[in-house]
């Protein structure tokens, strides 16, 4: 998927001087260029909130639309997905980060951006994955007593199918 | 409202919220007005029909061939697969000359949700949507409907839709 | 609202507190809770609180059908409010006709004064994401439109979006134009709802039936393109499901023709009606630093002064062909949030005309292999939806079915607002705040 330096044309400004920067800023952090021209970063998830903050406060990635989690269940993990953007220059980011499926906590970013406090809701519904100091970790679709976390791929519906009227595929 | 007129606090500005807001309702009156000549665009429904697109989509209709007076369908299972919510149920039949037809075919018409891809992936333009949206029904059950009730006859010029040349969908369904 | 379900406070002698009540004038306690207490006894079985007059601690729960769970409300607050005598809770919705749906708001009170909002959302959710996964990608389309379902031509773009990158395929440039005229139709028929329920909420009637009758004419185009009038599964990968049949070009210059003489009736009758802007004007603010942390997007980021438009800022399907400008608003109360939309159905009307003018001719399907299986890897796909930033997180694994797919979904992040931005007003503003945040439920629950 990353093929570092050829796909750079689809890079816009904005991000090329943000890549620039981090490069310059932090030569451990090791950006990677995905092929829709977005500067990735993957860091441990002990680092999350620390390099969080710095592309807030430093680069400039004041908007986050979008945190969520995808389960890779045969290699046992999970991988958390944040999008940041720059809304003056246009910069786009993305965090990953991964988790292990075992122990699925993971810092939260809800200091950082306020919005990914109902992201990480919806994660904590969805996955299970426990946000460390979130202010208000509660499940926002399904109800309290709903058992386990649908959208983790070795989910199992324990209740009976419903009877359906025509043949099921 | 209450806070309108708190937030209004002296009285000449609270004259010049009157005027204000009696203009805005004779304005708001004028249009009311002028909807008078205009001609009305609701129809009364049960004396008079809307008259859907010609390829509005309803339901999933089992065209007839009007030539042999049979089904076009030939039981290739194709719509069966492709249904996103796989509701579709043929059982296939065979003829004396070895043509396939199928014996049923029912759909679920309660859980169709008009996609039209059926289709779209029909290879023998075997099915057709129709626009007619009056399906109403006393019990649950009519809301399957079999062979008897899908069959119609299409005629004059229908769906604009891509059928078999030209899209991704050529020769058919990937089966 | 708040009138009738005020709890009258017994008279002990701290004249103080009764004052502070906004809804009680002085005096006013003993006529109410004298008619209270009639009614009380003609339906027997109801103690209320007012008859008790010395007791201190009245059951404040008494309005619910039961105590509030804990799931509601954090531990904190629930203790928080049992520690306040004057403080109480009320519960809006999920069936209240100014909700936009099933939106469940616990509000706190003190008086008709708002303390704290906590939004339950979940009523209608249907499992959408899971269904992604189980689905193919042929499905899938079909099952965006109900994502979104008043703005499901732009729900569709933003997936056919994040496959085609998967697939590396282009769309035809004909198809291009055609996706720019549906987003746009789309956003106006948005707007226009919008339009209509704001000020349905807000009390007044008229304006919901004069921009209903205009959205069933933008309606009625779709209908003829496509086929379907709220559900259209039309985009396809690499294009658009039909070309547009004869004659479309006229009707949709007809409704906007329309639209361009209705609008300016629009403005007589609510937008600038003093008692409106009034019940709109400084209400709910919602500032730019707040709107930028909290994921807002679209005309509410634009209400708070943020001019950020992904059509400009991001550009997709050759929107920066077009010329047209960003509608934005200072002040980032209701009002503003109304005026941008309302200026986005004119914006909207010219990327229309513009591209009505320029529809180059050719093919509206593009070549796309047979069989969809996207390669693996994965992709973040926005487009400016009606209510804003729609992203579409596809991941492929090689099959033919998504491994993942995540919605970023703006409406998701307008209700999350509701936890701060209601605080100090009436509840009556309320009603005014969520109209303006424009929140679907299909998206907000998935
Ligand atoms: S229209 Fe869609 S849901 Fe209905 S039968 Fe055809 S494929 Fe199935
Ligand atoms: S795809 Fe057409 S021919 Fe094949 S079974 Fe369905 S209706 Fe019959």
């Amino acid at each position: 998927m990353v093929e570092g330096d050829k796909a750079q044309p689809a890079m816009n400004d904005g991000t090329r001087q943000v890549l620039e920067a981090i490069r310059r800023d932090h030569p451990d952090w090791q950006p990677e260029v995905t092929r829709w021209g977005e500067v990735q970063l993957r860091v441990g998830r002990e680092d999350l909130q620390a390099v969080a903050r710095a592309l807030r406060d430093d680069h400039g990635f004041n908007y986050c639309p979008s945190e969520t989690v995808v389960d890779y269940v045969k290699e046992g993990r999970f991988e958390l997905d944040v999008r940041l953007f720059n809304l003056d220059t246009g910069a786009k980011l993305v965090l990953k980060s991964d988790l292990p499926r075992d122990d699925a906590t993971c810092p939260t970013l809800a200091g950082v951006w306020a919005t990914c406090k109902w992201h990480e809701r919806e994660i904590w519904d969805m996955f299970g994955v426990r946000f460390e100091g979130h202010p208000d970790l509660r499940r926002v679709f399904l109800s309290e007593s709903f058992q386990g976390y649908p959208l983790r791929k070795d989910f199992v519906d324990a209740r009976k199918p419903r009877p359906r009227l025509v043949r099921q595929r | 409202m209450e806070a309108a007129v708190t937030r209004n606090r002296s009285f000449r500005d609270f004259l010049i919220y009157l005027y204000r807001a009696a203009r805005a309702i004779v304005l708001g009156h004028a249009v009311t007005l002028k909807h008078l000549f205009r001609r009305p665009v609701t129809i009364r429904y049960p004396e008079e029909e809307y008259h859907a697109t010609p390829w509005h989509r309803t339901y999933p209709a089992l065209v007839i061939d009007e030539a042999t007076r049979e089904l076009k369908c030939t039981a290739c299972m194709s719509c069966e697969r492709a249904c996103p919510p796989g509701i579709i149920a043929i059982e296939r039949a065979q003829g004396e000359d070895k043509k396939t037809y199928p014996g049923e075919f029912w759909i679920d018409m309660l859980r169709c949700m008009e996609c039209g891809i059926c289709v779209e992936v029909c290879p023998f333009d075997a099915l057709e949507m129709v626009p007619e949206y009056k399906m109403t029904a006393y019990h649950p059950d009519d809301g399957i409907f079999d062979k008897e009730r899908l069959a119609v006859v299409v005629r004059g010029p229908k769906t604009p839709w891509p059928r078999r040349k030209g899209s991704y969908l050529e020769g058919g369904w990937p089966t | 609202m708040g009138g009738a379900r005020t709890r009258p406070e017994p008279q002990t002698g701290a004249r103080e507190n009764v004052i502070e009540l906004p809804v009680l004038a002085e005096g006013s306690v003993e006529e109410i809770s004298g008619r209270t207490r009639q009614r009380a006894r003609f339906r027997g079985d109801f103690e209320y609180p007012g008859d008790d007059f010395e007791g201190p601690n009245v059951n404040r729960w008494q309005y619910l059908p039961q105590t509030p769970p804990v799931e509601d409300l954090l531990v904190e607050e629930v203790r928080e409010i049992e520690g306040n005598e004057r403080e109480m809770v009320m519960n809006m919705g999920p069936q209240h006709p100014s909700t936009h749906g099933v939106l469940r708001c616990v509000l706190g009170l003190r008086g008709e004064a708002i303390t704290r909002c906590r939004p339950d959302i979940g009523y209608l959710h249907r499992c959408h994401e899971k269904l992604n996964e189980l689905w193919s990608y042929q499905g899938t389309i079909a099952l965006s439109d109900r994502l979104d379902y008043l703005a499901a031509m732009t729900n569709e773009l933003a997936f056919v979006l994040a496959v085609e990158k998967l697939l590396e395929i282009e769309p035809t440039e004909r198809a291009d134009y055609i996706r720019v005229i549906c987003s746009e139709l789309q956003r106006i028929a948005s707007h226009l709802l919008f339009f209509g329920t704001t000020a349905l909420d807000l009390g007044a009637v008229t304006p919901f039936l004069h921009s209903f009758r205009e959205r069933e004419a933008v309606y009625d185009v779709f209908e003829y393109i496509s086929g379907a009038r709220l559900l259209y599964n039309y985009m396809r990968f690499g294009g658009v499901r039909t070309d547009f049949p004869p004659g479309t070009d006229k009707k949709i210059r007809e409704v906007l023709d329309l639209l361009e003489n209705r609008l300016p009736e629009y403005h007589d009758l609510l937008s600038y009606n003093p008692i409106f802007a009034v019940r709109t004007q400084g209400v709910g603010v919602l500032s730019r630093d707040d709107a930028i942390a909290w994921g807002a997007a679209g005309p509410v980021l634009r209400g708070s002064g943020v001019a950020y438009d992904l059509r400009k800022a991001d550009p997709y399907s050759g929107y920066e062909k077009f010329d047209f400008k960003v509608c934005v608003e200072e002040s980032g109360d209701v009002w503003a949030r109304f005026m941008v939309r309302m200026k986005e159905i004119e914006e909207s009307i010219k990327i229309i005309r513009q591209a009505l003018d320029g529809l180059p001719e050719g093919d509206a399907r593009g070549q796309v292999p047979r069989f969809i299986k996207p390669p693996p890897g994965e992709v973040y796909a926005r487009v400016e939806g009606p209510r804003g930033e729609l992203g579409c997180y596809v991941v492929s694994d090689g099959s033919d079915k998504p491994y993942r797919c995540h919605w970023r979904t703006p409406s998701f992040h307008h209700v999350s607002l509701l936890e701060f931005v209601p605080v100090g007003h009436l509840v009556a503003d309320v009603v005014a705040i969520i109209g303006s945040m424009d929140p679907v439920f299909g998206e907000v629950d998935k």
